[in-house]
C-alpha cells in the first residue's frame, strides 16, 4: 500500500488545496494520498473540502508546525 | 496526540510581549492598551483560521463559504455596535464615530486591484502580517510589495480622483434616515448570509468532481 | 462540564470555529472605534512608505489631495510610539505567541520563484488599489460597511470582482 506524497511545504492557501485537488485526480477510488503541509490554515482547507467529498480523513502532526494528512479516495 | 508547545519562543514571546508593553506604557498608557488589543487580533486572526482573503476567493474555488459566513457574523456585530455608539455620540452632540471616506471610482479601481492582489499573494493586509508572524519569509517580500505599492498609490491618488468621479465623504443615515440606513444595512449583511447558504448549492467554478457531489447530495 | 485543563489546551491548540473568531474580533473593532479609530492597516504600511520615500530626497508632503483625506498628522507621527504601528506590530508578535504556545512555529522557507514573483506583483497591487480605495479589506469593508460609508460598500462589492478574477488567473496560469 504504497501511498502517494505531496510536499506542500512552503506553499500558502489557495495552491495547498488546488495542488492536492490535483494530485486526487490521478488517483483511482480507495488509493491514499499523503499530503505535508506546515500552514495551519490549508489544514483547515484541506479538511474540510476533503470532508466535504466524503474523503477518508487521517490527521497527524508529525513535528512542529508540520502536519501529515492521509486522504483515502472514494 | 497532545504536543507540548515550544517552551523557549514562548518565554522569549511572553517576555517581548510585557517588557515592550511597560515600555510602550511609560511613552503612553495608550499605546499598551492597543499593543494588548493587537495582540489579541493577532492571536484571534491565527487561533479562528480566518482568512479575509478567502472571503470571495474558496467560494469561487472551492465552494467553501465558511470565511465568508464568519465575516458576514464580524460584519452584522461590528455595525451594531458602530451604530449603537455613533447613535450615542449624535444624542450627546459629538461627531458621528466611524470610517468615513471619499468615494467613487477610484474606490472601484482599489477594490479590484485589491481583490486580485490577495489572491495573488496569497493573503490580504492583515493576513501578511499574520503570515511574518508564523513565520513564512515570502511575507516579508508581500509587505515590502505592499509598503511600495501604498506609497504608489498615494502618490497616483490626485490622478485619479481629478481625472474620475469622486464624491464626498458621506454617512448614509443623512440620506436615508438613521432607522431605515440601519435597517437598510442591516437588510443587505442578513441578505447576504442567507446568499451563502443559496449559493453553496450551485457550485459555478468548481472542478467536475465537485459538481457531480453537488449533485449527488 | 469541561474542566480547567480542556479549556487551557483548547485555548492554546484548539481549532477556534471561524464564526467565533469573527465575534470576538467584531467586538475588538467596537472596542477601537470606541476609543481609538476603527481597525485599520493599510494607512500605516503607506506612511511607511513615506518614511522611505522622504529619506530618499522625496517630498510625499506634496501629494495634497491623499493628505486632504487622511490628515497630514499620519505624516509627522513618532514612526514607532503611534497607536497604528503598535496595533499592526502587536498583531504580528500576538500570531507569533499564538504560534508558539501551539508548538506550531517554524521558519517558512520560500519555495519557488513563481511564490515571490506572485507575492510581490499581489503585494504592490494590494497596496496600490487599498490606498486609491483609502483602506484595505479591514479599513474599508468593515470599517467602511460597519460605520455606513458608501465607500465600504463599493469597495467589498469590487474586491469580490477582483478576488474572482484573481482566482481565474490562479486556476488559469498556475495550476495545470
Amino acid at each position: 500500500m504504497g501511498a502517494k506524497k505531496l510536499d506542500l511545504l512552503g506553499e500558502v492557501c489557495p495552491f495547498s488545496l488546488l495542488k492536492t485537488r490535483q494530485e486526487l485526480e490521478k488517483i483511482k477510488p480507495g488509493e491514499k494520498l499523503t499530503v505535508e503541509t506546515d500552514f495551519n490554515q490549508s489544514v483547515r482547507n484541506i479538511l474540510k473540502w476533503c470532508d466535504n467529498q466524503g474523503y477518508g480523513l487521517d490527521i497527524a502532526e508529525k513535528g512542529s508546525g508540520v502536519w501529515q494528512i492521509t486522504i483515502t479516495k472514494k | 496526540m497532545k504536543r507540548s508547545s515550544q517552551p523557549l519562543p514562548t518565554a522569549l514571546a511572553i517576555i517581548f510581549i510585557i517588557s515592550y508593553g511597560i515600555n510602550l506604557y511609560v511613552q503612553q498608557q495608550l499605546l499598551s492598551a492597543l499593543w494588548l488589543i493587537g495582540i489579541s487580533l493577532g492571536y484571534i486572526l491565527y487561533r479562528s483560521g480566518i482568512c479575509f482573503s478567502a472571503i470571495c476567493r474558496d467560494p469561487f474555488l472551492f465552494n467553501d463559504f465558511s470565511t465568508a459566513r464568519a465575516v458576514l457574523v464580524l460584519l452584522i456585530i461590528s455595525f451594531a455596535g458602530t451604530f449603537m455608539f455613533q447613535i450615542y455620540s449624535n444624542v450627546n452632540g459629538m461627531d458621528i464615530p466611524g470610517k468615513f471616506h471619499s468615494w467613487g471610482v477610484h474606490t472601484a479601481i482599489g477594490g479590484i486591484l485589491f481583490g486580485i492582489g490577495m489572491v495573488l499573494a496569497g493573503g490580504c493586509a492583515a493576513g501578511t502580517l499574520q503570515r511574518i508572524g508564523e513565520g513564512f519569509i515570502l511575507f516579508l517580500i508581500v509587505l515590502s510589495g505592499l509598503v511600495l505599492g501604498s506609497t504608489l498609490g498615494a502618490a497616483h491618488f490626485s490622478w485619479w480622483t481629478t481625472r474620475f468621479a469622486s464624491f464626498k465623504p458621506l454617512f448614509l443615515p443623512e440620506i436615508f434616515g438613521w432607522a431605515a440606513g440601519g435597517i437598510l444595512t442591516l437588510t443587505i449583511l442578513g441578505g447576504l448570509f442567507y446568499l451563502t447558504f443559496v449559493l453553496e448549492k450551485y457550485p459555478s467554478l468548481q472542478n467536475k468532481e465537485d459538481q457531480t457531489w453537488a449533485q449527488k447530495n | 462540564m469541561i474542566g480547567k485543563k480542556e479549556f487551557f489546551y483548547w485555548l492554546i491548540k484548539g481549532n477556534w470555529p471561524q464564526w467565533f473568531g469573527g465575534i470576538l474580533l467584531a467586538f475588538l473593532n467596537i472596542i477601537l472605534t470606541i476609543f481609538y479609530k476603527t481597525w485599520g492597516i493599510t494607512g500605516d504600511t503607506a506612511d511607511w512608505g513615506f518614511r522611505v520615500w522622504s529619506f530618499l530626497g522625496g517630498h510625499p508632503e506634496r501629494w495634497t489631495a491623499y493628505f486632504n483625506e487622511v490628515g497630514y498628522k499620519s505624516l509627522y507621527k513618532h514612526p514607532i510610539y503611534n497607536g497604528d504601528t503598535v496595533l499592526n506590530f502587536g498583531l504580528v508578535i500576538g500570531v507569533f505567541l499564538a504560534v508558539t504556545l501551539a508548538g506550531e512555529f517554524r521558519i517558512k522557507k520560500i519555495k519557488s520563484a513563481r511564490q515571490v514573483i506572485l507575492g510581490l506583483i499581489g503585494g504592490i497591487l494590494m497596496g496600490y488599489g487599498a490606498r486609491l480605495a483609502l483602506g484595505c479589506n479591514v479599513g474599508a469593508m468593515i470599517g467602511g460597511i460597519s460605520s455606513q460609508s458608501p465607500h465600504g460598500w463599493i469597495f467589498a462589492v469590487f474586491m469580490i470582482f477582483g478576488s474572482l478574477a484573481g482566482s481565474l488567473i490562479i486556476k488559469k496560469f498556475f495550476i495545470q
